[in-house]
């Protein structure tokens, strides 16, 4: 895996809840910290779905056991949790 | 340890499990377990704490917390003292809870440090009552002897679970020790519960199902593994929770068990070893994936329950190979427990409201009169099979299940008509199963409707998280039926479904 830095990382998440889960709308209403879960753009499946993508594009691989609420608040905590996954299996 | 009053209270189930078995683990949550003496010695203290602030007999205890042992004693401590306690999920954002309070009006509302943080943030009303952490709680009873049990009667309330409300009020079911009793009897026979078992409780315990899942447990002297709040989102994780846990007797939605099996490789690995029960209730479980379950865990008995939360589980089904050949739904098969059900104005073929009476029907819902004679009137549709067990048909009004949540469109519809951007609005279900979404059709007050961020921000502030709307589409008028109401057959199919996604 290569300079997948923050900046990169948050912008693919962006790009790709932006085009999933809002249908291309509300763009210059959604921040990286627009809340989730809270807010249910992320249930069960959509999560599952974001985490096979994150796989497939950005090469990390999420352990069931980081599947947990806390790290998937807001784009922000996904995004450490992404970095501290590519740190520990680097 | 006292021995407690003769009287038949449901707090008596972990009281005398903690007399005969005092060491034995009652309540698992992650890597830490309690006996039953050490929960029996929290419910003490608790009690001891409760007195301290004047909670006394009669007096309803909120409860909004995460699920933990504390949560668990602190349900008993009220019910030592004949109080009443109402337990809210996390889930609920904290003007619900306000809301909830103000009609339930309880003596004392107790969280934990994560809803205390979450009241702070969002400004806990100065008019509702103030909330108590159960660490402030506890050293309020400090020290304290914890207080004579109450006597009580086996018709006085134990609890309270708050339902979706179709007018926009939630609804707050009532259950006397007798209701909650007589189900929990009756649930650890069907399903043959013994000191060896460990119940997983998947449910929150606002939800009914988790009553058999605590209950249960303590009648039995049985162990209950609580799954965490948190793991709702990771099917892989609930599954590895069922295998490693040891899990002998599951409980849950048939959407969990579907999320688990699509997304969580729940038939890849066999049937869990040590499991031996599985349930399913609070909707209907699509027929083909109840046989695929059963053909993958043939050594495991699979029940088909339902009952609404006034009933508590009314009517209940046990797959067998006769099922194997089944097509059509699977039936909630007959009463139990002691229940009678009838269908009320059944059309020619058989379809009927169900009504249910008998001895686990709800008191009624807190604050209103108690439920009149001639039974609980579902709203559901039901029709007997050739054998004479009992079909679901659906719903006789616009109640709804999300996801194994149950919604009323009209809570959610009262929270977004308060949005200024809005002058009419309808919410509708579109999908079933998995891919159920809550869809709002919008008519604005001005050229643009609200975004829909904007719409779930609304929500979000106001409603539990399952029922925050998915989708949003606007409309320059909702249509009507003759008599003024939403028409929203005619609303739905304006609707094109959502289209399939492809599987992760």
């Amino acid at each position: 895996m290569t300079d997948l830095d923050r900046a990169k990382i948050l912008s693919k998440l962006h790009d790709y809840v932006v085009a999933e889960l809002l249908d291309g709308k509300d763009v210059e209403q959604f921040e990286t910290t627009t809340p989730l879960l809270d807010w249910g753009l992320l249930n069960s499946i959509e999560t599952a779905r974001l985490v096979a993508f994150v796989r497939q594009e950005l090469g990390v691989r999420v352990p069931p056991t980081d599947m947990v609420k806390r790290n998937f608040q807001n784009l922000e905590r996904i995004t450490d949790l992404l970095l501290s996954l590519r740190d520990s299996s680097a | 340890m006292r021995t407690p009053p003769e009287t038949a209270g449901l707090h008596h189930l972990l009281a005398d499990a903690a007399r005969s078995t005092p060491d034995a683990p009652a309540v698992h949550l992650g890597a830490e377990t309690w006996s039953y003496d050490e929960l029996d010695r929290m419910a003490e203290q608790y009690a001891a704490a409760l007195a301290a602030t004047g909670v006394t007999a009669g007096d309803p205890v909120l409860v909004w917390a995460a699920k933990s042992a504390d949560l668990i004693a602190l349900t008993q401590a009220a019910l030592r003292l004949g109080a009443v306690y109402s337990p809210l999920a996390p889930a609920n954002p904290p003007s619900r809870v306000a809301r909830i309070a103000a009609t339930l009006r309880p003596a004392s509302i107790v969280t934990d440090e994560a809803g205390a943080r979450a009241a702070a943030a969002s400004g806990w009303p100065a008019a509702a009552p103030p909330l108590v952490t159960f660490d402030a709680l506890r050293a309020r009873g400090a020290a304290r002897p914890a207080p004579p049990w109450h006597p009580v009667r086996p018709g006085d309330p134990a609890y309270v679970l708050y339902t979706s409300g179709s007018t926009g009020e939630p609804k707050g079911v009532c259950l006397s020790h007798h209701n909650a009793l007589t189900f929990v009897r009756w649930a650890v026979a069907e399903t043959g519960l013994c000191a060896a078992d460990r119940l997983a409780n998947h449910a929150p315990f606002n939800f009914d199902l988790s009553v058999f899942d605590l209950y249960g447990a303590f009648h039995a002297g049985a162990a209950v593994d609580l799954v965490p709040d948190d793991l709702a989102h990771a099917p892989s994780a609930l599954v590895d929770f069922l295998f490693e846990r040891k899990i002998t007797v599951w409980y849950s939605v048939p959407s969990a068990l579907l999320l688990m099996m699509r997304l969580g490789g729940l038939l890849d690995a066999g049937a869990p070893p040590a499991l031996r029960v599985c349930v399913f209730a609070g909707e209907p479980f699509p027929t083909g994936s109840a046989l695929r379950l059963r053909a993958a865990w043939p050594g495991v008995r699979l029940f088909n329950w339902y009952g609404p939360t006034e009933t508590n589980v009314c009517a209940g089904y046990e797959l067998t190979e006769a099922d194997d050949r089944r097509s059509g739904p699977l039936p909630i098969g007959k009463p139990v427990a002691g229940d009678l059900i009838r269908l009320d104005r059944t059309a020619a073929d058989g379809t009927g409201e169900i009504v249910v009476d008998g001895p686990t029907v709800m008191l009624g819902y807190w604050g209103q009169d108690r439920l009149p004679p001639g039974g609980y009137r579902t709203g559901d549709l039901g029709r007997y099979d050739a054998d004479g067990n009992l079909e679901y048909l659906g719903r006789k009004d616009t109640m709804a299940k999300v996801r194994g949540h149950r919604v009323e469109p009209g809570e959610i519809e009262a929270v977004l008509s308060t949005h200024p951007g809005i002058a009419d609005v309808a919410v509708v279900v579109i999908g079933t199963g998995l891919e159920a979404r809550l869809h709002a059709v919008v008519v604005p007050t001005g050229s643009e409707p609200p975004g829909l961020l904007a719409l779930k921000a609304h929500c979000a502030a106001s409603l539990p998280t399952y029922m925050v709307v998915d989708s949003v589409s606007a409309a320059d008028s909702l249509p009507r039926t003759a008599n003024g109401k939403t028409d929203r057959p005619r609303l739905l199919a304006t609707l094109t479904p959502p289209q399939q996604k492809e599987s992760p």
